[in-house]
């Protein structure tokens, strides 16, 4: 009895392999991000990273929803996928750069999401199961040698005064 | 066979021989034990009658230990420990095919791994490899390492292990800082008296995962060990040399390992009561390194970034044992050990390196010249120096001073009373502060600290009837945090570790009551109660109270936090040779979170002020394994449950969504050929997928052959 009990218990936890292979979905937002100009060598690591609001406080900067980290460097285009768990409407989808032997932080804006014509970033709505396409961004490379980019003052318009203060005090 | 109370024993030859050294005449207990039989306890009255004794054992249905050394520091029988135990002998450790120790322990009840850290009834839960809360000891030397304060299980000579007893709940009255979550000792072999040469090899591959896009690669995925050792006595000296190698590509991508090692006992025996033991081990591990997988739906290749991700790092100790019997009641024993460690990542590993040294000294007495009462006292010093560049953790040292002791009173034959205490003094050295120009905000420079700490227990052991046998004790633990845990800094893959110079050591109180019982030779049962409180706990947590920089984990003292639990073993033996063992684990693990704390960037952990569970404890804990042994075959099948976790770090946005409860099935198949012993094993049979700390995924199938003899 012990032996057919065994069995049948094996048989029947046998076909479950746990983690399945790609989480329920895929959910998520695609895209593809331009990049204008010549990479500067320092740069380490490139992200596209989504956040529900824009940042009203430092600390809301690095709660991201979710985040691609595999941007190709260099390249003149790369075409983008962040995975997101819950559906809802995400207001902020931002490129950020990383430099060699640094860390993320609020000066690595590099660029967002917004609409041609438009004068605040886009807003993005997912649904669970569903992938939102075609939410591209162009990067201007020029602000990394200290140029002006119209696209970023988009970007940086959702943001409070305090907050630039402090990015621009060297926070 | 061992002299109960003393440090003299002795091993049978083939034909069953023995002789015991060392041995002053008078009154003493014989303990005499052998695998599958029950042991004896032989009260040796007088001296003149036993120079030559012929002892018979009988066969037993179940296996049980016999003596331990752990608990109180000295040899007692199993069933007279006041705390509780587990042991495995090498016999159940080499079914595992394990190439390092830690895959061998999975089934000794209320231990489990985390990410390469032992827990022990949920101690540790997962600190990301630094400050282990269970003391790991290599024949009674303590092997946590100067700077992260774990636990390198590559150094230990797998194939030499003879028994590894484990102490679960504090310790630190008799073992001091470290010990908080209990110890792990672990027995080594001998020299032989006669020449002996022992190899052992393993080798095994990994089944490729469930799902065809998860492979990251097509080649067969191995693994590869082989030990060689020889031993012999030489006059008055025993020797034994052992070195081993092993390689392997590992499971996922950036696994690949190679991994060297040597290990020397030499046991000089100045007369029939004084010895010298000294021990020395060197190892070597140079290995790829996978913090975190690329992609969910990629989860055994790593980022690119992290592809030439790799480490060396090796490991050396040299450990001497004086022992002494100066009268038939006194004993004395001198130790002393230097530890050193080091590691060097390359730079996409985060550039890390370090250099550390431990140095150790103890001496121990022992009395048993009082009628009821035996009595032990001794002196610990430890010194840790950790040299690695200003940026990482800087120059520092710690240093600890023990005395302890403890004694055993016997008011009846049945009854045994256990009370000790240890103070400790510790000091920690000051050193530079941080300027912020690296990944972590500034802060001045550190000022030495020094804290001290007294840590009673006591315990009781009834045996009210032949077959039973009673416990109760508590005790106070404290661990002071390791350099790792205050000093690091470092920027690796993008997650950002900043140091807390005021971070203080944890204290906890430990109780426990407990019973054994025996029944009828047939089934032998366990249950233990037990219950846990910590103060400043320290654990690793997202830290937002910094504004201005990026999220950032450090380590810090939490207010309050509780492990209690329950646990029940059974073993028991059926007809035709098979032998079932049961245990259960429950563990309520919660933390009261702090009306103050900041909420994590990704995950809801709960409310301030109110109680959340403590990451990575498993509330339950579940194994059983049915075997078989008839002649000179063996086999068996196990079953591991644990419980999803409540709750996680918290540092990752994805929170707990890959984690999920897990089955693991492993099955193993051993015969004796002449001098050979052959063991297949498949471990995760049922092909079982799933992940324990974030983004990384846990071994799939995989089936070993271990092949070992002794000529």
């Amino acid at each position: 009895m012990l032996c057919v009990g065994i069995f049948l218990w094996l048989s029947m936890v046998g076909c479950d392999h746990g983690l399945e292979a790609t989480p329920p979905g895929p959910t998520g937002i695609s895209g593809r991000v331009t990049f204008i100009g010549t990479w500067p060598e320092e740069v380490e690591q490139v992200a596209v990273a989504v956040y529900r609001e824009a940042p009203q406080k430092l600390e809301d900067f690095f709660a991201l929803i979710g985040a691609d980290t595999e941007v190709e460097l260099g390249a003149a285009n790369y075409d983008y996928f962040v995975p997101i768990e819950a559906d809802g409407v995400y207001q902020w989808v931002v490129v950020a750069w990383r430099r060699r032997d640094s860390f993320w932080d609020f000066s690595s804006l590099l660029g967002c999401h917004y609409l041609p014509g438009e004068a605040l970033p886009g807003q993005v709505a997912v649904r669970r199961g569903q992938v939102t396409r075609n939410i591209d961004i162009v990067v201007d490379l020029g602000i990394l040698q200290g140029e002006t980019n119209p696209g970023m003052d988009i970007c940086e318009r959702v943001l409070p005064a305090e907050l630039l203060a402090v990015r621009d005090q060297g926070g | 066979m061992v002299l109960l109370g003393t440090e003299f024993g002795g091993i049978t030859d083939d034909r069953g021989q023995f002789e015991i050294e060392g041995v002053l005449r008078g009154d003493c207990d014989l303990l005499v034990s052998f695998i599958g039989y029950r042991s004896r306890t032989l009260g040796l009255a007088g001296a003149e009658n036993w120079e030559k004794l012929e002892i018979r054992l009988e066969p037993a249905a179940i296996e049980l230990p016999d003596l331990v050394v752990s608990a109180i520091r000295r040899t007692q029988t199993f069933a007279e420990a006041p705390v509780s135990m587990a042991v495995a002998d090498a016999r159940k450790l080499a079914v595992h095919n394990q190439l390092v120790l830690i895959g061998a322990l999975s089934e000794v009840p209320g231990l489990n791994e985390v990410g390469n850290q032992i827990n022990l009834r949920g101690s540790s839960g997962y600190s990301r490899g630094t400050g282990s809360r269970v003391l790991l000891l290599l024949d009674g030397t303590p092997m946590l390492t100067a700077d992260l304060g774990d636990i390198k299980w590559d150094v230990i000579p797998v194939d030499q292990v003879e028994r590894v007893e484990v102490i679960k709940g504090a310790g630190s009255a008799l073992y001091g800082t470290g010990a908080l979550g209990g110890v792990i000792n672990i027995i080594t072999r001998q020299p032989s008296k006669r020449p002996e040469t022992r190899f052992r090899i393993v080798s095994g591959l990994y089944d490729q995962p469930a799902y065809r896009s998860w492979r990251w690669t097509e080649n067969p995925m191995y693994l590869a060990g082989m030990d060689v050792s020889h031993s012999r006595t030489l006059g008055k000296t025993g020797l034994l040399l052992s070195t081993g190698l092993q390689r392997g590509t590992g499971y996922h991508e950036n696994g690949d390992f190679r991994r060297y090692r040597i290990y020397a006992k030499g046991v000089h025996r100045f007369s029939s009561t004084t010895y010298l033991r000294t021990t020395t081990t060197w190892s070597m591990d140079d290995h790829g390194v996978f913090i975190q997988w690329k992609d969910r739906a990629e989860p055994l290749a790593v980022p690119t970034i992290d592809l030439e991700a790799k480490t060396v790092s090796w490991k050396g100790n040299l450990s001497s044992e004086w022992y002494h019997l100066h009268s038939r009641n006194l004993g004395y024993r001198l130790k002393t050990s230097y530890y050193r460690t080091g590691f060097d990542n390359s730079r996409e590993a985060g550039g890390l390196e370090s250099d550390g040294h431990r140095l150790g000294a103890e001496l121990q007495a022992d009395y048993t010249g009082w009628e009821r009462l035996d009595a032990t006292v001794g002196t610990a010093w430890a010194f840790d120096w950790v040299r690695s560049p200003e940026e990482f953790w800087g120059e520092r040292s710690v240093q600890n001073l023990g005395l302890y002791g403890q004694s055993v009173y016997k008011p009846v034959a049945n009854v045994e009373v256990m009370a000790g205490g240890r103070y400790d003094w510790h000091r920690r050295s000051g050193g530079k502060g941080n300027d912020g120009s690296g990944p972590c905000p500034a802060f001045g420079r550190v000022e030495p600290s020094f804290e001290h700490q007294f840590s009673p227990q006591i315990g009781v052991s009834f045996q009210p009837r032949q077959g039973t046998a009673l416990r109760a004790s508590v005790g106070k633990g404290f661990r002071a945090p390791s350099v790792s845990e205050i000093y690091t800094q470092a920027l690796v893959s993008g997650l950002r570790a900043c140091p807390n110079p005021d971070l203080e050591a944890e204290h906890s109180w430990s109780c426990e009551v407990g019973i054994k019982q025996l029944v009828g030779g047939m089934m032998a049962f366990d249950a233990a109660l037990f219950w846990n409180t910590y103060q400043g706990l320290i654990e690793g947590r997202a830290d937002l109270s910094e504004g201005g920089a990026a999220p950032i984990a450090r380590f810090q003292n939490l207010s309050r936090a509780r492990i209690r639990g329950l646990e029940i073993e059974q073993q028991m033996a059926l007809p035709y040779g098979l032998r079932w063992r049961l245990s259960y684990t429950f563990l309520d693990a919660v933390e009261s979170l702090s009306l103050d704390e900041i909420p994590p960037p990704y995950c809801q952990q709960g409310v301030p002020g109110e109680d959340a569970p403590l990451p990575y404890r498993a509330d339950h804990l579940l194994n059983a394994g049915l075997f078989v042994e008839t002649g000179k075959t063996q086999g068996g099948i196990t079953f591991q449950y644990m419980s999803q976790f409540e709750r996680v770090s918290g540092l990752f946005p994805e929170c707990d969504r890959d984690h999920n409860p897990v089955y693991l099935v492993d099955a193993f198949a051993g015969r004796r050929l002449g001098v050979l012993q052959l063991n297949l094993r498949i471990d995760n049979l049922l092909q079982y997928h799933y992940v324990l700390t974030e983004r990384k995924i846990r071994s799939p199938r995989q089936v070993s052959l271990a092949i070992s003899g002794a000529i």
